[in-house]
């Protein structure tokens, strides 16, 4: 379904990622970690056509999406959603407001419409009351939700997740790995999260990719990486730095 | 297999540095160095121009609420008109004041001076103070907002619910931009020329009728002031809205912006008032 075929892209003069290529199936829960700034948010940002790369291609259900014009960006962004690390919620406006933004945008509904759509995909996630709240009013955990459910009104296929966990204590990282797992994994969504929150990566990933010093250290199951011998991979995994 | 090699960075691309405005999936990327002096001042006059093209290309056809319009008109006017009209205000006195002083010492007849005070302001000190004032006001709110959301990943965020912030974000403040700088201009206006005329009743004891003598002013005049009121109703919003979408770099990036934003637009408007009157003198001869 997404596949990064010899991906290169430097930042600011640096070089970030170098021919890294994998691809990722349909449903699966795909998950990317690595250190800080190894550009983990850099690989999920050019599958949305945010950044591009210096060379390679990314296909997105075999379209390229280096190729894509703005309409089509517009059209794999419906298909593809992304939640940002920090939620960017709108805050001009109500959590409402926010879900039924893309709804109102790209479906040109009528407000009241749009929110009635927009409350159902609060409801799913257990967020309903939050509706008339201003996001700037929530914590870190609660604006997530809101975020996820805004991606989810446009039905994508695709979900992609920055640091989901990140900010989040433990009983809420936990809350979020059931909702990938359970309802976003039973709606076939095919899902890509970015983490450092190791326990979060064993309990919900189907297949992990490492990537270290801008190249793919380790790709496979989680259950090989909790086997994998490699010494960064383990330093990673036990959080122990090298010295 | 060769992979295909990136795109080389458009023209709007390397305008926009940080990411495109035009949102067509040229590179997003911030250049490795950005260009300073007069090539950066060509890149952002260039910038605006995308970005005014792309804007008024939407005017008409843009999905955004139409509510949204008449929200931003309300919230720039009302919350402008008041500083507006006392500015304005003391503006008028002043002018006043300070013109029928000096006729006083030089011819010793002032009664010209409220027919050439309603002249200057039909022409140029309503349309062109007031546009400062909202320069001031409305463009430093609009590129603190759009820049706040440009650093915190919102306009992304935007572009990731398929909606385009030029649509979303710009359509709305022009066509609000347009409403809010054409009524100020007249309410300004009229409060400046009521406040002048204060002044000569009270200080000068000229007579109302004096004052309010319209011989001099002519449809041309109207003409000018209230083109010169829809140019600076455009201007403020592109001007500020280009400062704000391309924002970086946290809090102190919003405050830079904002700075940008009141000085530009205020440059624009001293710029474009000159432009204006220059090309009505040479095509109209007025």
């Amino acid at each position: 379904m997404i596949e990064y075929d010899r991906v290169s892209i430097s930042l600011g003069g640096q070089p970030v990622l170098r021919d890294i290529s994998f691809s990722i199936e349909a449903g699966e829960i795909f998950c990317i970690i690595g250190k800080s700034g190894v550009g983990k948010s850099v690989m999920i940002k050019q599958l949305v056509g945010l950044l591009r790369p210096d060379s390679g291609a990314i296909r997105f259900e075999g379209q390229d999406v280096c190729g894509m014009d703005e309409r089509g960006l517009m059209a794999l962004r419906r298909e593809c959603g992304m939640v940002f690390q920090q939620a960017t919620l709108f805050d001009s406006m109500t959590c409402l407001e926010n879900v039924a933004l893309p709804l109102r945008v790209h479906y040109d509904l009528p407000e009241h419409r749009a929110q009635e759509r927009a409350m159902g995909y609060l409801a799913q996630l257990g967020v309903s009351h939050l509706a008339e709240r201003e996001p700037a009013a929530l914590g870190p955990g609660l604006r997530k939700l809101v975020a996820i459910a805004r991606t989810m009104t446009l039905q994508p296929k695709a979900l992609l997740f920055d640091e989901p966990t990140t900010g989040l204590d433990p009983l809420a990282a936990r809350k979020f790995d059931k909702l990938v797992k359970g309802p976003l994994a039973r709606a076939g969504i095919t899902q890509v999260v970015v983490s450092h929150d190791v326990r979060s990566v064993f309990d919900i990933a189907d297949r992990v990719v490492m990537l270290h010093e801008g190249e793919v250290r380790f790709l496979g199951t989680s259950g090989e990486l909790s086997e994998c011998e490699d010494r960064v991979v383990r330093g990673f995994i036990e959080g122990k730095p090298e010295l | 297999m060769t992979p295909p090699s990136r795109p080389k960075l458009s023209l709007r691309a390397s305008l926009f540095g940080r990411f495109s405005l035009a949102d067509t999936g040229h590179d997003l990327r911030p250049l490795p160095q950005q260009p300073k002096g007069p090539i950066s001042m060509v890149m952002r006059l260039g910038a605006m121009g995308v970005l005014l093209g792309r804007t008024t290309r939407l005017v008409f056809s843009a999905r955004t609420d139409k509510g949204d319009t008449l929200r931003l008109a309300h919230k720039f006017a009302n919350g402008s008109a008041v500083f507006i009209v006392v500015a304005m205000s003391f503006v008028g006195m002043i002018m006043v004041y300070q013109s029928t002083v000096q006729l006083n010492r030089a011819v010793g007849d002032t009664q010209l001076v409220g027919a050439a005070f309603l002249k200057l302001l039909v022409r140029v000190l309503g349309p062109t103070v007031i546009g400062m004032l909202i320069a001031c006001r409305i463009g430093a709110g609009i590129a603190a907002e759009i820049a706040a959301m440009a650093v915190t990943d919102q306009l992304d965020a935007l572009r990731l619910c398929a909606a385009d912030p030029i649509e979303v974000l710009m359509v709305p403040r022009l066509r609000a931009g347009i409403i809010a700088a054409l009524s100020l201009v007249i309410i300004g206006s009229c409060a400046s020329a009521l406040a002048g005329m204060t002044t000569g009743v009270v200080l000068f004891s000229m007579s109302p009728s004096t004052f309010w003598n319209f011989e001099l002013i002519d449809n041309a005049d109207l003409v000018q002031g209230i083109a010169k009121a829809f140019v600076y109703g455009v201007t403020v919003p592109i001007v500020a809205g280009a400062v704000g979408l391309s924002a970086r770099g946290g809090a102190a990036g919003v405050g830079r912006a904002t700075t940008d934003a009141v000085v530009g637009c205020s440059f624009a408007i001293v710029v474009l008032d000159s432009l204006i009157s220059l090309m009505s003198h040479v095509v109209a001869g007025l």
